[in-house]
């Protein structure tokens, strides 16, 4: 949202996404050694502009044709013009004109383009269409055609002509305002202000308007830096403030005349205009850092170095696994951590476990305890810039941080499927040439790809083969959606299929259905499968074995009937006393306290806050998985003797 | 798509329709010289007078105003008042021109732009930093200064290039390149920056996203990803901005024409302003808004070619 | 997770490609330039010029005068009567002329003229060219006013018959009012645009784009066709100065103008250079009168602007040294009334300045507003910051950008302007004698100059050169304007395409067509 886009036309990407952090904005912005360079700039050009033409110093205008177009010198800081005159004092003399001029065509700008903004987002209808035009016709003409045009006819007025600029420029603010408008009218909080009897204006100004102001300032400095080059290149043109006060665009316009003779000249009235601009511009976007969180603010404020590659790290004493040849996947105190405020954080610490054929393993865990990111780890997906360190073996391979590591295994030995199917298929292509590509990344000849497509279309239960294949995904409804991604998913044969939480964006019914699926393509390809959820009753209907996880650990892991017939882990019975169950009898059992965040982890169980039976020993130590026989782990001292027996379940299916 | 891209040629026409409206009230307002200039400085007021009814410049404005909005229907742009050619014919002898430098700077901009854009997108780190501090800092440089530095060092110091003139591309088609070598690069470098941060954006925002995810997983080439599927779905914003940039880039030409002497459109519209040619200013500026909806039409028909949300 | 991609061939092709053409570019770079000469005598040579503006007509009758339209008035369609170098009016396509008495003229013409349509150059042409410039309607040249009839005598003598004597007559033949257009050409009404002559050169249409090049080719028939070096002229237009100097240093044209910005670099580039001195430069002052600024009605205050400037400090950075300081306004070979010993009168004196202000009732200063061309604001500016030192300010008002002729500027005090012209005899009528001219904005009628001046138009040699030197005593004394000097008009060249230029004296341009000579 810098210059680039060009205030004067349309912005892209109108919203910023991402929570706006507002608390502490200047403190932060203060503390970038850039941010600060930049604002210094600009107050010196702005006071160095001020006292300059306050207080006449530095005598800009008296001429010294003895001295003309001098280089810098003791005298003249930046040298001389034509007329003897200081370059160093003409640019700041000039300055308060060129910046003033800039800054009424950006008051105009925002001015108007708030309140058509405004307007045209609340009100809607035909206000929207009319903004919608003038918006369209302000941006149609290129702005310096324009403004020459205007300054024709206003005589020679730099002025009037700045004044049309902010006119043209406000084509943008009114976009970016109608759109924040529109989103901030959508929200719950104006609905109920509405409700409340708040009118309009009321609403506008006190729920609408705090939401619109940072992006308004944002672009706001943008099109600041947008004026003052439009001005320059008027000023260039001749039309600028009259002699004898200077204006940037003019001086170089002497400059260029003299370029024969000096051309030194060109260098200061230039470099004044980009670096102002520049400060200008870099600005805004820390201001767009500070205010959202980014990508690059993420990857800027990591001080680490090359990333770790998978080491080969001995687990701790109880969380060995042996090596099964015949394993799927085997995890070895896997740990997945991402970059926050300077540090490596944890979500997913000292995972391990191992999945074959035939599995159908659960990974269960509320939102925010790293099962998903678990998943992801197991095919190489982590999302950049986090790391993962551990042993991970995979198809027989070892793999680690880097993609190639996973040649030859993704798709054809370990799939995936995930969790929003409408937003998991391109969008651009035909659900059939996506099926088709990937089957000839799999090596199978162009010519077969049209029929086995239709086939995995067909195995995945879909019912109109030929009319899903010409389909785009945005025509297919959230069930037909996940089926697509299922068949996608198998296309290339794997032997584990990781389905993360593959039902909760569906509606109930077809959440039964998909569920039927996988188990039936379970049953019929024999492949492993890792279910990714937070449903118990999910893990309890198609489950053979289940890991509960909670705060980036694995709490308790055991087959499905020990598991719902007597949970060793607090957390576990919790989790179970607080699912609905149909013909439940007892009341529902909510957790009590929250989830801690991976910086918030103590170094002891990091359950104990929320549990009902913790105690001193709970709080002193980290805690190890341990074994109480038949496959059955549990990360808790008090497994042995606590009874966590549900009530809850007494009678329901199990 | 026949009848999206109609419905978009109707909505322009009440917007071009304002645009030229409001062009014509406005260089009409002018306190007008024209009879005085053609007169010469020694002309009496009579002559002056004489000339101004000649001229029809007497006739009230809206009877002139349906005069003009009639011709502009059937193709007449109107006559210059300066030297009696057709605004058509002056625009036609010099638009090639400013198109030379408007196309050569977009292709700069996309042969550049987007694989820069894409770079910076897929390796992140300094080398992203690097590409995103070089576009800032060209966005900051006023393209008129640029050209006078390209100037400063190409032509008068080292003198590798021509500063000023036009070859036309049918006379030698070496030379064309040759003389707008360093006016492209000066009115192209925002649209360069532009192109390369958006598309950065685009791809990030795109590589991101789910669908990335899933193609991965299903084992498909990285190549293929980024390229074929990512950059498809980045095409829309990108796309967008071309149009945008056209706007810039024939505005961006009226300056750096008048810097490097070339005789376009914007040196038209620069010595038709001095001579207070209101015909040829008002006829250049509806082929602009004419040519800007053009563009603007083209792009919107390729997004929607790109993207099917829009067009199923 | 690093991309492959970087390291893929996709990179490493972009790269080479980029290289190549970069490569393409370069190399088929050598040679740019305009179409070569050869050197000897029998290939067909172009010349190529470069002006400031172009001609808005190509009808002689309403083309303002100047560089910009009588190269190509000139080049068309000839003269009845032609100057040489030195100002002396010579015969044309009229063989001869003679006064038969005061109002009448009488023209012979050369034998078998004849215009590039095929139409014969005959008395009978001139006739119509004549009849149709007086009457044209809206025409800004009143040359012909004094013409009451013309009559053809024979097909290769016609007359003139004058409502009132004009012995200026011959002068404005010389010029436009001389150029004859082809009989037919009048009758088809768009001279214009299609303009048919029996000059010099022809119009090549399809070669010429309008405001930009204008492609003419030798016509054979021209009497005068072996003075004319050049097989084709290509006259292409630079409004900027720095335009024009990179086109002449690029070989893409051969002749051009310069301006003191570029002189130094010109010499060192191997241009060569045709400079003489122009009108001079200054200050014109219109409130005379003093309606609006009383101060400038008193002489004493005029004089005082005038010592308070640093005439050669001026010429030496503004005009880079290219001119001659002076108080005087009759331009150096403009005629009779060109004293050397005026060049001086004001030497630069801020203290006198000041005295002269203070006895005069102005010891705090005042104001004025002057109107500047864009091209003329650095000297505008070197003088206001003069003014500014002796406590007189004055307030520039700059035209709009390209703005090349200074129209309504009569409503301004004072403006930057020339202040002679090429002619002697045509400087004070325009600049200190009424009615309002462009030049004398109110039409302020100084008396002593009138009686002096209607003397000496009666008069001949000596005695009218004495009574021209006092009306130059006195424009100086009584200081209409601020003088700053004469500014050269300079022309560059290449040696090896041309060997000389030629400029009627006093004048800026065009350059005289059988003037230019092939090395």
């Amino acid at each position: 949202m810098t210059a680039e886009t060009n205030p004067l036309t349309t912005t892209l990407a109108a919203r910023p996404t991402g929570k706006v952090r507002r608390t502490g904005v200047t403190r932060r912005i203060l503390r970038r050694p850039g941010a600060v360079l930049c604002l210094a700039w600009i107050a010196a050009v702005l006071i160095g502009s001020i006292v300059f033409r306050a207080f006449d110093i530095g005598q800009p205008l008296k001429q010294d044709l003895a001295n003309s177009l001098k280089l810098p010198g003791a005298d003249h800081l930046l040298g001389t013009d034509l007329l003897g005159r200081d370059v160093f004092s003409r640019l700041l003399y000039g300055g308060w004109e060129t910046i003033l001029g800039a800054a009424i065509a950006v008051v105009i700008a925002i001015a108007l383009g708030t309140a058509l903004g405004l307007a045209a987002g609340y009100v809607g209808g035909a206000v929207d269409a009319v903004a919608n035009w003038i918006q369209d016709i302000l941006i149609t003409l290129p702005a310096i055609l324009v403004l020459l045009a205007v300054a024709t006819v206003m005589g020679n007025n730099i002025w009037a002509a700045m004044v049309v600029l902010g006119f043209l420029m406000s084509a943008s603010f009114i976009r970016l305002v109608r759109a924040s408008t529109q989103s901030a009218r959508e929200e719950l909080y104006v609905d109920a202000a509405r409700v409340a009897g708040l009118s309009g204006p009321r609403i506008l100004a006190r729920h609408v308007l705090p939401n619109v102001i940072a992006p308004v300032v944002i672009q706001g400095s943008a099109a600041l830096g947008t004026a003052l080059v439009v001005q320059a290149g008027l000023g260039f043109l001749g039309l600028g403030a009259p002699p004898p006060i200077p204006n940037w665009g003019g001086m170089i316009s002497e400059a260029a005349q003299a370029m024969n003779i000096q051309p030194w000249l060109l260098i200061p009235s230039g470099m004044m205009i980009v670096l102002t601009v520049l400060a200008l511009n870099l600005l805004g976007d820390y201001l767009r850092d500070e205010l959202y969180a980014s990508r690059s603010n993420a990857s800027d404020s990591v001080k680490t170095k090359t990333r770790t590659r998978a080491s080969r790290v001995p687990a701790p004493a109880g969380d060995l696994l042996e090596a099964d040849p015949d394993a799927l996947a085997t995890a070895t105190d896997l740990t997945v951590s991402f970059p926050r405020d300077g540090e490596m954080v944890p979500v997913v610490s000292g995972v391990s476990f191992s999945i074959s054929r035939g599995d159908i393993v659960a990974l269960v865990g509320e939102s925010g305890c790293g099962k998903t990111m678990t998943a992801l780890a197991l095919i190489g997906l982590i999302p950049k810039p986090g790391v993962v360190t551990g042993d991970l073996v995979v198809a027989g391979q070892r793999v680690s941080d880097s993609p190639r590591s996973f040649a030859g295994l993704r798709g054809s030995r370990i799939a995936l499927i995930s969790q929003e199917p409408m937003v998991a298929l391109d969008p651009s292509f035909t659900v059939g040439s996506v099926l088709r590509e990937a089957l000839r990344g799999h090596g199978m000849r162009r010519a077969d790809t049209r029929a086995r497509a239709a086939e995995l279309l067909a195995m995945v239960g879909i019912p109109r083969v030929d009319e899903v294949l010409r389909s785009y995904p945005h025509q297919l409804s959230g069930g037909m959606a996940q089926r697509v991604a299922i068949a996608l998913a198998l296309s290339g044969d794997p032997d584990l299929l990781i389905a993360d939480e593959p039902t909760t964006a569906l509606d109930v019914t077809v959440q039964a259905e998909i569920l039927d699926l996988l188990r039936d393509l379970q049953q019929r390809t024999g492949m492993g499968l890792l279910l990714i959820t937070h449903d118990l009753g999910v893990v309890a209907d198609i489950c053979t074995r289940a890991i509960v996880m909670y705060a980036g650990e694995i709490v308790e892991e055991a087959d499905i009937e020990p598991l719902f017939d007597a949970p060793q882990h607090p957390y576990t019975a919790a989790l179970m006393a607080s699912t609905p169950v149909l013909d439940a009898v007892a009341d529902l059992q909510g957790i009590r306290g929250i989830v801690p965040s991976p910086s918030d982890w103590p170094a002891h169980c990091r359950f104990a806050a929320r549990c009902e039976f913790a105690t001193e020993a709970c709080r002193s130590a980290p805690i190890s998985l341990g074994s109480t026989g038949h496959g059955h782990t549990v990360r808790c001292v008090r497994a042995a003797e606590l009874d966590l027996q549900p009530p809850a379940l007494v009678g329901a299916e199990s | 798509m026949l009848v999206y891209a109609l419905k978009r040629l109707a909505y322009s026409v009440p917007m071009l329709f304002g645009v030229s409206s409001l062009a014509f009230l406005l260089l009409n307002m002018l306190p007008s010289d024209i009879a005085q200039l053609k007169a010469g400085e020694d002309a009496t007021p009579e002559i002056i007078a004489g000339i101004r009814e000649s001229m029809g410049l007497n006739r009230p404005l809206h009877e002139r105003y349906i005069e003009w909005l009639g011709g502009l229907l059937h193709g007449d742009l109107g006559t210059s008042w300066h030297n009696g050619q057709t605004v058509l014919s002056g625009i036609l002898a010099t638009a090639p021109v400013t198109l030379s430098i408007v196309v050569l700077s977009m292709l700069l901009a996309m042969i550049l732009g987007i694989p820069i854009g894409v770079i910076a997108a897929l390796r992140g780190g300094r080398l992203d930093r690097a590409l995103v501090s070089s576009t800032v800092v060209a966005l900051a440089i006023p393209n008129f200064w640029l050209g006078l530095m390209l100037v400063l060092a190409f032509s008068l110091t080292l003198q590798w290039l021509p500063a000023t003139g036009y070859v036309p591309l049918e006379a030698n088609p070496a030379l064309w390149l040759r003389h707008l070598t360093l006016p492209v690069i000066a009115v192209a470098s925002v649209s360069v920056s532009s192109i390369a941060r958006q598309t950065r954006s685009a791809m990030i925002e795109n590589l991101s996203r789910d669908y990335v995810r899933t193609l991965r997983a299903s084992g498909m080439r990285e190549v293929s990803v980024v390229y074929k599927h990512a950059l498809r779905n980045a095409a829309v914003p990108i796309l967008t901005t071309f149009g945008i940039q056209f706007v810039n880039l024939s505005g961006g030409s009226i300056i750096v024409e008048q810097v490097f002497a070339v005789p376009g459109i914007g040196q038209f519209t620069m010595t038709a302003l001095a001579r207070n040619d209101v015909p040829v200013v008002l006829g250049i500026l509806v082929v602009t808004a004419v040519a800007v909806v053009v563009i603007n039409l083209l792009v919107d028909l390729m997004n929607s070619a790109v993207n099917p949300k829009v067009r199923t | 997770m690093k991309s492959s991609l970087i390291r893929g061939r996709g990179l490493t092709r972009l790269v080479a490609v980029a290289a190549a053409v970069a490569l393409a570019v370069g190399l088929t770079g050598c040679g740019g330039g305009s179409a070569a000469n050869t050197a000897d005598g029998d290939a067909p040579a172009e010349l190529s010029i470069g002006y400031a503006f172009a001609p808005e007509t190509f009808d002689p009758i309403y083309a303002i005068a100047g560089a910009q339209a009588s190269a190509h008035i000139h080049a068309i369609y000839g003269a009845l009567i032609e100057r040489d170098a030195d100002g002396v009016e010579r015969p044309g396509m009229a063989e001869s002329w003679e006064w038969v008495d005061a109002r009448t003229l009488t023209f012979t013409l050369r034998p078998d003229l004849t215009f590039t349509d095929g139409e014969a150059y005959d008395a009978a042409a001139v006739k119509k060219w004549i009849d149709y410039g007086r009457t044209a309607e809206n025409t800004p040249y009143t040359n012909l006013s004094a013409v009451e009839e013309v009559v053809v005598d024979d097909p290769l003598t016609v007359t003139l018959h004058l409502s009132r004597p004009d012995p200026r007559l011959t002068k404005f033949f010389v010029g436009h009012m001389g150029a004859v257009p082809s009989p037919a050409a009048i009758d088809a009404g768009d001279l214009g645009i299609h303009p048919v002559g029996a000059g010099p050169y022809v119009l090549d249409s399809d070669k010429t784009v309008i405001d930009n090049t204008y492609t003419y080719v030798k016509n054979p028939d021209y009497w005068n066709a072996d003075a004319i070096d050049f097989d084709t002229l290509v006259i292409k237009i630079y409004a900027d100065a720095n335009a024009m100097y990179n086109a002449l240093v690029s070989g893409q044209v051969d002749v051009g103008y310069g301006n003191g910005s570029n002189f130094a670099a010109a010499q060192s580039s191997g241009l060569e250079i045709f400079s003489q001195p122009q009108n001079a430069n200054g200050i014109s002052l219109y409130d005379i009168d003093g309606v609006n600024v009383p101060a400038l009605a008193s002489q004493q205050v005029r004089q005082a602007l005038n010592y308070a400037v640093d005439k050669q400090s001026i010429i030496d950075t503004v005009f880079q040294g290219q001119g001659v300081a002076s108080s005087l306004g009759f331009t150096p070979g403009s005629g009779p009334g060109y004293d050397e010993s005026l060049l001086d009168y004001y030497g630069y004196d801020p203290a006198k300045a000041k005295s002269l202000l203070a006895d005069a009732g102005y010891a705090d200063g005042f104001s004025f507003d002057a109107v500047t061309l864009a091209k003329d604001q650095p000297m505008a500016e070197a003088v206001a910051g003069y003014l500014d030192a002796v406590g007189v300010t004055m307030n520039l008002i700059v035209r709009a950008p390209g703005e090349t002729a200074n129209t309504d500027i009569g409503k301004y005090d004072a403006a930057a302007a020339a202040m002679g012209l090429a002619d002697s005899f045509a400087t004070p009528p325009n600049l200190w004698l009424g009615p309002a001219s462009a030049t004398n904005q109110r039409g302020h009628e100084d008396p002593d100059i009138r009686r002096l001046y209607d003397q000496a138009v009666n008069s001949i040699g000596q005695e009218q050169i004495d009574l021209m030197n006092q009306i130059a005593q006195i424009s100086v004394e009584r200081a209409y304007g601020i003088q700053v000097g004469y500014v050269n008009s300079l022309t560059y060249f290449h040696g090896d395409k041309v060997a000389n230029v030629m400029v009627l004296p006093a004048h800026g341009g065009p350059y005289i067509l059988e003037g230019l000579d092939r090395p």
